[in-house]
């Protein structure tokens, strides 16, 4: 299973990295810190899960997935915003995303990424 | 009672805040119940706060989300600078030594964590206002700044906005106490927005 986490923040992917390497041994992993980044290893590594932050400069995550379901509807997208406003969870809903988690990840959030990312219903 | 109202309001935004605080250093935190002040931006004197003693060394850690669309304006946390090393070090899952503190400058890696903080903190106070009031508020990504409170000016707080809400709040971190303050400054249209839906909230019983 390929992974790619888009966040600008070090501190958030450290923590997901360090968090699905624990969970998900056989997974590979790559990391952007910008949208552009993101979009640009999204074509090269061809993730199956992509693992985004909204807010970041640039590109930011809403018009990453909208550019990213331009042409691929199928790849699984997850949403992990401080942002908690229901309009903007609803927004992104609309362009097809698998999970939408608040920061920070607490155990039970930690626990849903888990399952979706295992394939667990 | 609009007073009222809004202090219940925040209360309940920054009760999750600190929760999620909770999360990031994966430690209990208090958030004590703010005192909150609607002031005009013209009235914002940072040296009261230094006077308080909340900021002891005069030296602050001013971090900053701005936002924007019908709901506009910017959110403000200042912590002192050395608590906020305590902050950033329990985020982290690290000791921090005495040397550690003594050192003013903040690493990148000091800073993204603030980033963070004040992403999740200032999203949550703020992003809630949006669900109240049923719009969408666009917010910008997080700014990070070290500087001495004295030379933080009040155009710089207000930008061009009118209005400031002032929450004086205390983070208490198991055995560490860190003041702080947070500034919400608003434009004209955001603030009736706010006191529309607490009006509404009070249904007719301000009047």
């Amino acid at each position: 299973m390929k992974i790619l986490v888009v966040d600008d923040s070090q501190f958030a992917r450290k923590f997901i990295g360090k968090l699905l390497s624990e969970h998900l041994q056989e997974a590979e992993f790559e990391f952007a810190s910008t949208g552009e980044e993101g979009f640009e290893l999204y074509h090269s590594f061809n993730p199956d899960f992509i693992i985004t932050d909204l807010l970041m400069p640039g590109i930011d995550g809403k018009m990453l997935i909208k550019l990213i379901r331009h042409s691929d509807k199928n790849v699984k997208i997850v949403v992990i915003s401080a942002d908690v406003q229901k309009a903007v969870k609803l927004e992104v809903e609309e362009n097809g995303i698998t999970l939408f988690l608040n920061k920070p990840l607490d155990q039970e959030k930690q626990g849903l990424l888990l399952n979706v990312l295992k394939g667990v219903n | 009672m609009q007073k009222d109202v809004l202090v219940e309001l925040f209360n309940i935004h920054v009760g999750a805040s600190a929760s999620l605080l909770s999360t990031m250093v994966s430690r209990k935190i208090i958030l004590s119940i703010p005192e909150i002040e609607l002031i005009s931006g013209s009235d914002i004197n940072l040296f009261t706060f230094e006077q308080m003693g909340i900021f002891d060394s005069g030296e602050a850690v001013l971090s900053n989300i701005k936002f924007d669309g019908e709901f506009k304006g910017a959110a403000f946390i200042l912590f002192p600078t050395q608590k906020v090393k305590r902050l950033v070090s329990a985020c982290l899952g690290e000791e921090i030594t005495e040397d550690d503190l003594g050192d003013e400058n903040l690493s990148t890696d000091e800073i993204d964590v603030i980033k963070e903080i004040c992403n999740v903190t200032l999203n949550s106070i703020v992003g809630e206002f949006g669900n109240l009031i049923n719009i969408k508020i666009d917010f910008m990504t997080p700014e990070v700044e070290f500087s001495l409170v004295s030379s933080i000016t009040p155009e710089s707080i207000k930008g061009e906005n009118n209005y400031i809400l002032i929450l004086s709040t205390s983070f208490f971190i198991e055995d560490i106490s860190i003041k702080g303050v947070i500034l919400i400054s608003l434009n004209d249209t955001s603030v009736k927005m706010i006191i529309n839906k607490i009006d509404e909230l009070l249904g007719g019983q301000n009047e």
